[in-house]
């Protein structure tokens, strides 16, 4: 569709000289973490800075293969150095790479459009293990429905564990409205990639793909058909961190890639929040240890939300966080985005979509205590089946539970013990864990 | 001279009747057997001729000639020894000929003894529908020949016996055996569910199990009691009843595996191959066609222990007994059926590390890894095990307490169930909840209004496939038929969705 970019990172940085700018800024930022493995969209900057954009695009023109088979259909570029579609807040962050691309729109906004709303929303990234236990899937897909339903677009990597889990969760939003609303489209998530957008790693995650391809949006600093290597995820991390005004870590033990997007992102002045996880777990390292750096703590999205407006953090019924001590990195940064566009100042001013007749909108405060039930009218006697219910969720409240522990808590009959946890679990209030514990869902409605 | 004696050859659990042919003549000494005699039969010519010899009898040196008829009939076994050493011994003159009233059946050892040989059962029962009255045996066989009333066993121990018994027309007979005793006698298991501490939703689900005859998966860290559990299953099914416990005997019996001295097999089978068991001894087969595992389980319990660990090709053969309840071996020359009514019980690791999910420790599989260990059963197999659990790992306050429930309480609840079952599906053509078919689940099985709103709601909330959900109405039914209830409530389906298998590696495969 618009004209070719490709790159040639070998050619390049045997022939090119390092200079100033932005490159600089990444490269020092990655440095301190990856070593000083050269990475390619510096070369690229580099470039830029050095010759004429058409020139260089000439001569990385004649360098790659990618080249010559040509771009993908609905594939568009945007410069750095030109048009207005390239992210606002990641030109400011000094991370962005000279040129983007991306992918999506086959339906209802074109990519154009949608690129275009990358500078007038809200970004969130989420980040965090490959291999995550059940409490971060579930804290990142409901942290992804959450930040969707507010307008918010969330931003993760298409990686296995939290970040599919928060695409998956924000797809699951079906927010009509809001700062992202484009041409009658909601943005609600968007994929960075390490490979180019047209590559598809891991192939697990084909489906998904393809649905952000067609609900959201896919972009990469690398040219199409660029293959997955390990050196180019913490290039594609930094791209991420700069893209977003707010990176959550979810989970990650202490050598993860989640890790060092946390601490990249503190470093060039991006707030970050991570999401506490049991004490002494391996995969609670990461975020505990952006924690005690100063990230902010985050339990649901309404601390993503203050963070993003500059207020304190409040609890529900708890005060201000201590004043005179702001922590560090969470200074607002000025942009295009007005905070008015970040929907509904607190979650209940929102009539949550999910509410049906009479069911209270509990929205996403830490659970508390659980509320009363409506009894099931199945007759047969089953009067005392709310106080049974409400010991059941108090029981699943407290903690993980297998049904061994409730039917001796509780002194009931096995076959009581599943109909009622079943019930529970048809209702969305508890889900199954792997190892078959019963747990309550973050975020539930009750 | 020609000397003729009666037998009979077993093809599968089917007896035939042998004519067995002796022709002496005065040629060049030979000694041969013809009628597709495989190679123990022909072995037999060494131990007849010995054990004639042993006995005091004279094996003069002429061409003999023994033929098996009918000859198109592949003979094997050394059961033939017997019949063959007295169709001789007629033809010689050293005793007297036998009528066609009587058959033998005995291997002979080269003293003259007479050994004991599998099948006597089929072989007794055979020789009953084809009329003959009187059936000479090994002596060790001969509370075995007992069994199948109607047909007088004479026990031999020598040849010299057995002729004495073709001779006098009559002898030592067996005693004729009270099925009912041995039934009640010997019903009692060793094992018992008591010895299991804890594992409630396990307990249950076997107990769901055998009351419909489910088929159960257990899924779980090593270590976690799947083989415990699994062993306990026959203890509380139902007692074996006449018919059974015959056709059980009949399979063991054929196949060899009755242990010495008990007639009858009164407790229903409990088998655990080994993953490295092949496809024809999973199923039955070879050459000549012999049980398998399955077959060994009819009427029992077959477990398979690390389920994904067993080559797909036995895996996938499994497919038929488990829908038609016997399998069929076909060779070149025949086709042999045997029966294989089993409950599947198998069990696995959540996933190659074994720790997925677990509390304690981390499991260290990738999420590929984990879809390819989960890959490895295959749909249609999972698809027909109804019951999916998780056991977790016994907590240390439950080893120390002790068991629970015994399998005698527990067999009460199952036999009521199972007769409620009968009840209802009498005519349908299956006697339990599990073997319904799609369009008979629908029509046999009545869920309450409040029911199947509850497995609606279960169906969108819980992303149920239409599979999914026969199965959790089988399995409801059972339960309503546990409770005693005459229809299936909405507590029965959210009981019955708790055994879907949720919480196991296996959630993502239908």
């Amino acid at each position: 569709m618009d004209a070719l970019i490709t790159v040639d990172r070998e050619r390049l940085a045997a022939t090119l000289a390092p200079r100033g700018g932005g490159a600089d800024r990444r490269s020092s930022l990655l440095g301190a973490e990856s070593g000083s493995r050269p990475v390619h969209s510096e070369e690229a900057s580099r470039a830029v800075e050095d010759t004429d954009a058409a020139m260089w695009r000439d001569v990385l023109a004649r360098r790659t293969p990618c080249a010559r088979a040509g771009p993908p259909a609905g594939l568009t570029v945007c410069y750095a150095d030109r048009e207005n579609v390239y992210p606002e807040q990641l030109r400011r962050s000094g991370l962005g790479p000279p040129a983007l691309f991306m992918l999506g729109g086959s339906h209802a906004a074109s990519a154009a459009a949608r690129s275009a709303a990358l500078s007038t929303l809200p970004c969130v990234a989420i980040v965090g293990a490959r291999r995550p236990s059940t409490y971060g899937l579930e804290m990142a897909a409901s942290l992804g429905r959450q930040l969707a339903d507010r307008g918010v677009c969330v931003v993760s990597g298409l990686a296995e564990g939290i970040d599919a889990a928060a695409h998956r969760g924000a797809l699951l939003s079906d927010a009509t409205s809001g700062g992202g609303h484009v041409e009658g489209f909601t943005l609600r998530t968007v994929a960075v990639l390490g490979t180019g957008v047209d590559v598809c790693y891991p192939r697990r995650h084909r489906a998904l793909y393809e649905r952000l391809i067609h609900e959201g949006l896919v972009v990469s600093q690398f040219p199409w058909g660029t293959q997955g290597r390990a050196w180019r995820f913490p290039a594609r991390n930094a791209v991420m961190a700069g893209l977003c005004h707010a990176v959550v870590v979810v989970e990650g033990d202490e050598r993860s890639g989640a890790l060092i997007t946390g601490r990249l992102a503190q470093r060039a002045g991006i707030p970050v929040l991570a999401v506490p996880g049991e004490a002494g777990r391996r995969l609670s390292c990461g975020p505990h240890s952006l924690l005690r750096a100063g990230a902010l703590l985050c339990e649901s999205a309404v601390d993503v939300v203050a963070c993003l407006r500059g207020d304190h953090v409040e609890r529900a019924g708890g005060g201000d966080a201590p004043s005179g001590m702001p922590p560090s990195g969470a200074r607002l940064r000025e942009q295009s985005v007005s905070p008015e566009c970040l929907m509904m100042a607190a979650p209940s001013a929102r009539a949550d979509p999910m509410a049906r007749g009479g069911r209270p909108a509990g929205g996403d405060q830490a659970p508390c205590a659980p509320v009363p039930v409506q009894p099931r009218g199945d007759g047969a006697g089953q009067g005392d089946r709310p106080s049974l219910h409400e010991a059941l969720a108090a029981l699943v409240d407290a903690g993980p539970v297998d049904v061994g522990t409730v039917v001796e808590s509780l002194g009931l009959d096995i076959a009581d013990a599943l109909a009622a946890l079943t019930e529970l679990e048809v209702r969305g209030m508890v889900r199954i864990d792997a190892g078959g514990s019963y747990r309550a869902v973050r975020g539930a409605v009750r | 001279m020609l000397g003729h004696m009666l037998s009979v050859a077993l093809s599968g659990l089917q007896a035939q009747v042998v004519h067995v042919e002796t022709h002496v003549a005065a040629a060049a000494p030979a000694f041969t057997i013809v009628g597709l005699p495989d190679a123990a039969v022909q072995e037999s010519r060494e131990r007849v001729r010995a054990a004639i010899v042993n006995s005091g009898y004279s094996f003069p040196s002429r061409r003999v000639i023994v033929n098996l008829a009918p000859a198109s009939l592949r003979k094997t076994g050394p059961l033939l020894d017997l019949p063959i050493a007295l169709a001789f011994l007629a033809a010689t003159g050293q005793a007297s000929p036998c009528g066609t009233a009587m058959a033998a059946v005995g291997e002979l050892g080269l003293d003259g003894g007479v050994r004991p040989v599998a099948g006597v059962l089929a072989v007794a029962e055979g020789v009953r529908r084809r009329g003959l009255q009187a059936l000479v045996v090994p002596a060790a066989n001969a509370r075995e020949a007992a069994l199948a009333q109607g047909v007088r066993a004479y026990a031999v121990h020598t040849l010299r016996d057995a002729v004495g018994v073709i001779e006098s027309g009559d002898g030592p007979q067996a005693e004729p055996v009270s099925v009912a005793e041995i039934l009640a006698g010997q019903a009692a298991y060793e094992v018992d569910l008591a010895d299991v501490s804890g594992q409630y939703l396990a307990r249950r689900a076997l107990e769901v199990a055998a009351a419909g005859s489910h088929n159960l998966l257990l899924v779980g860290p090593p270590g976690s009691g799947k083989t415990m559990l699994a062993r306990r299953l026959p203890s509380i099914m139902p007692p074996l009843d006449l018919q059974e416990a015959l056709e059980v005997t009949r399979v063991h019996s054929v196949a060899g595996s009755l242990p010495p001295g008990v007639p009858l097999v009164a407790r229903r089978p409990f088998r655990a191959p080994h993953h490295s068991v092949s496809t024809p001894g999973l199923i039955g087969g070879g050459a000549v066609p012999r049980p398998g595992e399955v077959s060994l389980a009819h009427l029992g319990v077959l477990f398979l222990d690390e389920l994904p660990e067993f080559p797909p090709g036995a895996l996938e053969s499994l497919r038929q007994p488990l829908e038609d309840g016997e399998i069929t071996v076909a060779r070149a020359t025949s086709a042999v059926t045997f029966p294989a009514r089993i409950c599947l019980a198998a069990a696995m690791n959540p996933c190659p590390c074994g720790f997925h999910g677990d509390r304690e420790r981390e499991c260290t599989c990738t999420a590929s890894r984990l879809q390819r260990y989960a890959a490895r059963i295959s749909g249609p197999l999972l698809d027909r095990i109804d019951l999916r659990i998780t056991v977790g790992r016994v907590a240390a306050a439950d080893l120390r307490r002790g068991g629970g429930e015994s399998s005698a309480a527990v067999r009460e609840r199952v036999v009521a169930a199972r007769a409620r079952q009968q009840r209802r599906l009498a005519g349908s053509g299956v006697y339990a909840n599990a073997h319904l078919s799609a369009r008979d689940t629908r029509r046999l099985c009545r869920l309450a209004p409040p029911a199947v709103d509850a497995l609606d709601a279960a169906y969108t909330r819980l992303r149920l496939s239409a599979r999914a959900c026969d199965r959790v109405i089988r399995v409801a039914q059972t339960v309503a038929d546990l409770e005693g209830a005459a229809v299936v409530t909405a507590a029965h389906v959210h009981e019955s969705l708790a055994y879907r298998g949720a919480g196991t590696a296996l959630s993502s495969v239908a």
